[in-house]
C-alpha cells in the first residue's frame, strides 16, 4: 500500500511537469498548425536562465519568474525566425527550420555552458527542497514536489483563464477556429501567433525551472525527450486540447511512476514512444491524422 | 589537417554522405520516414555482432546488416503507408520507432547497453568506401532513368493519381522505402566498422539531425542535392579557421537561411535545366559555325 | 460509323431489370449511390455502354455528379450502393490500379501531368501497365523499355510532334498539354477512354481538332469513349449518345436529337417551359 500511494505521488509530480509542458505545446500546435519542434530547446534554454538567476538572487520565485519570461522572449524569437516565414507550406519546412533553431540553442547552450557537462542548480538551495519531506504514513513527498504541483496547477489555470477570459485569449481561439476567417475578420494573425508562441513557451520555460530546482543536473539536450513526450501527450489528447493535455500529462506521469516502480527504471522513456506508435496506428488526431482524401 | 585526420575525415563523410543518399529516397518522394537513424543502427549493431562475435566475413556481415535494415523500414513503412498516415505523423511514427530501438537497445545487456559495443574489427577502408560510393552514386544516377525513379519523381509531384494509371502505389512506395533502408543499413554497418565503437546514444536527434539538415540545404529534387548539402556542410567547418567547434551551429544557421531564402533547396529541378542551357548555349558559342 | 450504343434506360429506382448480368456490355453500372457524409453526389445511376467504338458524352449542370461518376468508375472512390461491371466482371469498389488494368483509362478537369517528368516520361509511365504477369511487372520497373514503344505510339498517334517530347509540362502550350494527357491515358490501349472536359480552355480551332481526334481515336482505338463536356455544340457534334445528369441523377439519355427535345433535360437546364 505504502509503495502504491508513494508511486501515485511520484507519478502524479511528473506528471504536473509533463502537463505543464504539453500544454505549452498543444496550444503552439494546436492554434498555429505548425510543426514547432524547438519547445523542448527552449525550455531547457530557460532553465539555465533560471539557475543563473538562482544563482545570483537565491529566491527560487525569482528564478521561477525568470523562467516564465526567458520562456516567453526565446519563444517570441523562435517564432519570428522560423513560424512566421513559413506559415502555410508543407510539412516538411517548418519541421526542418524548427528544428534547426533546436540544435542552434542547443549548441549555443552547449558553447556557453561547461561544453554541454551536466549542471546542477545551486545545491544550497535545492537541498532544501529535497530534504525538508513530508514521512508519515510512510510516504515521502518532498517539498520540491509540493512545488512543482502547486507551481504547475497555478499555472496552467492561469493559461486557461488568459485563454478564455482575456482579449488575447479571444483572439487566439480566434486563430485556433480559423485563421483564414480570422485574417478576414481583421485579427493580425502575425501578433496572435507571437503571442501564442510566446505563453506557450512560458509554461516551457517555468517548466524547465521546476525540473532544474529537482533533478539532479541539468545539460543542453534534456528537453529533447519531454518534448516528444509533450507532443505523445498531444496526439492522445487531440490538438489545442488544454485540459486533455492535462490529463494526458498527468496519465503519462503516473504510468511511467508504477512502471519503474514495479518493471525496469530505464525503459521509462519507452511508453512515450509504444503510446505514440500505438495512437498513430489506431486513432491519428487532426494535423497529424490521415492524408485527407484528395479530389481528382 | 595531418594526413591520417584527413583520411578519416574523407571516410567518415563519404559515410555520411551515403546515410544522405539513404534518407533521401524517402523524401524526395515527399514521405516523411524519418527512421534514417534507426536503419543505421541497425545496420551497425547486427554486422557488428557477425563480426565481433561470429567472426563473420565482412563483406557478408555488411550484406546482413543491410538486409535487416531493409526488413525495418518494410515494418515501420508498410504499417504506416497501411494506416495512411500524414506528413508529420508519419515522421513521429517512424522516429518513435528509432527511438524505441535506441531505448531497447540501451536496456539490451548483449550488446552492451549504455556501455555500448566495442571491440568492432576495423574492416572498413577508404578504398573499400570509395568503392561502394561511386557504385551508390551510379546507381542513383541509374535510378532516375529507369521507370521506378520516375515513378518516384510522379509520386512526388501527384501522387494521387500515380494508381490511377496502372501502379501499385503502395508497393512501388515500399520497394523506394527499403531500399533507403538497406543503403542507411549499409552505411550504419561502415560506420561501425571504422569506429569500433558504438553506443546506441550516439544514434538519437543529433544524428538525424546531422544526416536530416544538410539534405533539405542541399535540396531535395535531385540527389546531387543531397550529396552537394552535406559536402558543403561538412567541409566547410573544415576550411573555415575556428569554425570545428560550431559546425553544427553552421549547419543549422545555414539551413534555416536557405529554407528562408529558398526552400527547395540548393540544387532544385529548375537548376539543372537552367545549368543544361546555360552549358548549352555555351557550348554553341565555342563552335565554329556559331 | 458503327451502330451507336444504345444503352437501355432504366427509371430510377423502382425499374431495375434484373436480366443484365454477363452482359456484354463494356461498363454497366447499376443502382450507384455515392454519399459523403450528408451530400448525395449520387442516386441510383444506371448506365450502360456495348463495346465497341463510340463516343458517349455526360453533360449536366456544374455539381450534377459527373466527375464523381469518373471517379466511381475508375475506382478513385467506392460507391456507397450499387455495383459497377467491366466486361460483366464485377469491379465495385476494386483499387484504382486493378481498373486500369481492366481497361478504363482517363484524363482529369484541369491538367495533372506530372510536372517533373517530360512529356514523354509522363506518357511512357503509363505504358505498360497493364501487363499483369508479376515478373515482367518488376523487370518493368527498372528498365521499361517496352514501354518506350507504346509511349511513342501513342504521342503520334495523338499527333505530339517529336520535338516536344522531352519538354516538361510548363513548357507546353494548352493544347499540347491536353494532347499529352489523352497520350498518356489511350497508351495502354484502353477499351474505355474517360475524359473529364478535355477541351476546356480551348479556342474554337482547337475544339475542332479535339472533335476529329476524338472521332479518329475511337475507331482506331475501337474503343469508346466518355465525355464531360459543357461546351453543348461540341457535344451535339461529336457525341453518339448522350446522358444528361443532375444533383446526382440520370436525367435523361438518348441521341442529340432525343436528348434535345426531351423536356426533362429543358427543364433541367433552362427552368419549368410555361405553356
Amino acid at each position: 500500500m505504502g509503495t502504491f500511494v508513494q508511486q501515485c505521488i511520484n507519478g502524479l509530480t511528473i506528471g504536473c511537469t509533463y502537463a505543464l509542458v504539453a500544454v505549452g505545446f498543444t496550444l503552439i500546435f494546436g492554434v498555429l498548425r505548425v510543426v514547432y519542434l524547438s519547445h523542448g530547446a527552449v525550455l531547457a534554454a530557460s532553465s539555465y536562465l533560471g539557475l543563473y538567476a538562482l544563482a545570483y538572487s537565491g529566491s527560487v520565485l525569482i528564478a521561477i519568474a525568470t523562467g516564465i519570461i526567458g520562456g516567453a522572449l526565446l519563444g517570441f524569437i523562435v517564432e519570428y525566425m522560423t513560424v512566421r516565414p513559413f506559415r502555410g507550406q508543407n510539412h516538411l519546412i517548418p519541421m526542418v527550420a524548427t528544428a534547426s533553431v533546436a540544435t542552434i540553442i542547443q549548441e549555443v547552450l552547449r558553447l556557453t555552458f561547461q561544453g554541454g557537462q551536466p549542471i546542477a542548480y545551486p545545491r544550497a538551495i535545492t537541498s532544501a527542497l529535497y530534504e525538508w519531506k513530508f514521512s508519515e504514513f510512510r510516504i515521502y513527498v518532498t517539498l520540491g514536489q509540493i512545488t512543482i504541483a502547486l507551481v504547475a496547477i497555478l499555472l496552467v489555470v492561469a493559461l486557461n483563464l488568459a485563454v478564455k477570459r482575456s482579449w488575447m485569449g479571444r483572439g487566439i481561439r480566434s486563430v485556433a477556429d480559423s485563421e483564414w476567417v480570422s485574417s478576414l475578420l481583421g485579427v493580425h494573425v502575425n501578433a496572435i501567433s507571437a503571442q501564442t508562441v510566446a505563453l506557450g513557451s512560458s509554461l516551457a520555460g517555468a517548466a524547465g525551472v521546476l525540473l532544474g530546482l529537482t533533478v539532479p543536473a541539468i545539460d543542453p539536450h534534456f528537453g529533447e525527450t519531454l518534448q516528444f513526450k509533450a507532443l505523445a501527450i498531444t496526439l492522445f489528447a487531440g490538438l489545442g486540447s488544454v485540459p486533455g493535455a492535462v490529463i494526458g500529462g498527468i496519465m503519462l506521469g503516473l504510468v511511467e511512476a508504477f512502471a519503474s516502480g514495479y518493471l525496469a527504471t530505464s525503459y521509462r522513456d519507452l511508453f512515450a514512444y509504444v503510446m505514440m506508435i500505438v495512437i498513430l496506428s489506431v486513432r491519428p488526431a487532426g494535423l497529424l491524422g490521415r492524408q485527407p482524401a484528395q479530389r481528382v | 589537417m595531418s594526413e591520417a585526420a584527413l583520411h578519416s575525415f574523407v571516410t567518415l563523410q563519404l559515410i555520411f554522405i551515403l546515410a544522405a543518399l539513404a534518407h533521401y529516397l524517402p523524401l524526395s518522394m515527399r514521405q516523411l520516414d524519418v527512421g534514417i537513424v534507426g536503419y543505421f543502427a541497425v545496420g551497425a549493431y547486427v554486422s557488428a555482432i557477425f563480426t565481433r562475435d561470429y567472426e563473420m566475413n565482412f563483406a557478408l556481415a555488411l550484406a546482413l546488416g543491410a538486409i535487416a535494415a531493409g526488413i525495418a523500414a518494410l515494418i515501420v513503412d508498410s504499417l504506416a503507408t497501411r494506416v495512411r498516415l500524414s506528413g508529420f505523423a508519419y515522421a513521429i511514427f517512424s522516429l518513435s520507432f528509432a527511438e524505441a530501438l535506441r531505448i531497447i537497445l540501451n536496456n539490451t545487456s548483449y550488446v552492451g547497453g549504455t556501455a555500448g559495443f566495442a571491440g568492432i574489427p576495423a574492416e572498413t577502408t577508404l578504398i573499400q568506401v570509395s568503392l561502394i560510393f561511386l557504385v551508390v552514386v551510379f546507381g542513383f544516377w541509374l535510378l532516375d532513368r529507369t521507370r521506378l525513379g520516375a515513378l518516384k519523381t510522379a509520386i512526388a509531384d501527384d501522387e494521387f493519381i500515380v494508381p490511377i494509371f496502372g501502379v501499385p502505389l503502395v508497393a512501388t512506395k515500399l520497394v523506394i522505402f527499403v531500399l533507403g533502408g538497406m543503403l542507411g543499413g549499409l552505411a550504419g554497418g561502415l560506420y561501425a566498422h571504422y569506429v569500433l565503437y558504438i553506443r546506441p546514444d550516439n544514434f538519437g536527434f543529433s544524428l538525424l539531425i546531422a544526416i536530416q539538415l544538410p539534405i533539405v540545404f542541399g535540396g531535395l529534387d535531385r540527389f546531387y542535392g543531397a550529396i552537394a548539402g552535406t559536402l558543403i556542410l561538412g567541409i566547410v567547418p573544415e576550411l573555415v579557421r575556428g569554425l570545428e567547434q560550431y559546425r553544427l551551429i553552421f549547419t543549422a544557421a545555414a539551413t534555416v537561411g536557405v529554407l528562408i531564402v529558398r526552400p527547395s533547396g540548393l540544387i532544385t529541378f529548375e537548376t539543372i535545366s537552367r545549368a543544361r542551357t546555360s552549358f548549352r548555349k555555351l557550348a554553341r558559342g565555342i563552335h565554329p559555325n556559331g | 460509323m458503327a451502330d451507336p450504343a444504345t444503352a437501355d434506360f432504366v427509371s430510377e429506382g423502382s425499374k431495375l431489370n434484373s436480366a443484365v448480368r454477363d452482359d456484354g456490355y463494356a461498363l454497366s453500372v447499376e443502382a450507384v449511390t455515392k454519399r459523403f457524409g450528408g451530400v448525395v453526389a449520387l442516386l441510383d445511376v444506371n448506365l450502360r455502354i456495348h463495346r465497341g467504338p463510340g463516343i458517349s458524352a455526360v453533360i449536366g449542370p456544374n455539381g450534377a455528379g459527373k466527375t464523381t461518376l469518373f471517379n466511381v468508375l475508375s475506382g478513385v472512390i467506392k460507391p456507397t450502393a450499387g455495383s459497377v461491371r467491366i466486361n460483366g466482371e464485377d469491379v465495385t469498389g476494386l483499387r484504382e490500379d486493378h481498373i486500369f488494368r481492366r481497361g478504363v483509362s482517363r484524363t482529369f478537369q484541369g491538367v495533372r501531368l506530372f510536372e517533373h517528368l517530360s512529356a514523354f516520361k509522363n506518357v511512357w509511365l503509363a505504358a505498360g501497365s497493364a501487363d499483369d504477369r508479376k515478373m515482367k511487372a518488376v523487370a518493368h520497373w527498372f528498365t521499361g523499355t517496352a514501354a518506350n514503344q507504346c509511349a511513342a505510339e501513342a504521342m503520334t498517334t495523338v499527333g505530339l510532334e517529336e520535338s516536344v517530347w522531352s519538354k516538361l509540362p510548363s513548357e507546353l502550350s494548352l493544347w499540347q498539354l491536353r494532347l499529352v494527357e489523352i497520350a498518356r491515358a489511350i497508351t495502354s490501349r484502353p477499351h474505355l477512354l474517360l475524359l473529364d472536359e478535355p477541351a476546356a480552355g480551348l479556342n474554337t480551332v482547337e475544339k475542332s481538332r479535339m472533335c476529329d481526334l476524338l472521332r479518329m481515336l475511337s475507331t482506331v482505338l475501337g474503343c469508346r469513349i466518355v465525355i464531360v463536356e459543357h461546351d453543348m455544340k461540341l457535344v451535339m457534334s461529336v457525341a453518339d449518345h448522350i446522358w444528361v445528369m443532375n444533383f446526382g441523377r440520370l436525367l435523361a439519355q438518348g441521341s442529340p436529337a432525343e436528348i434535345q427535345n426531351d423536356p426533362n433535360v429543358i427543364e433541367a437546364y433552362l427552368g419549368k417551359v410555361s405553356t
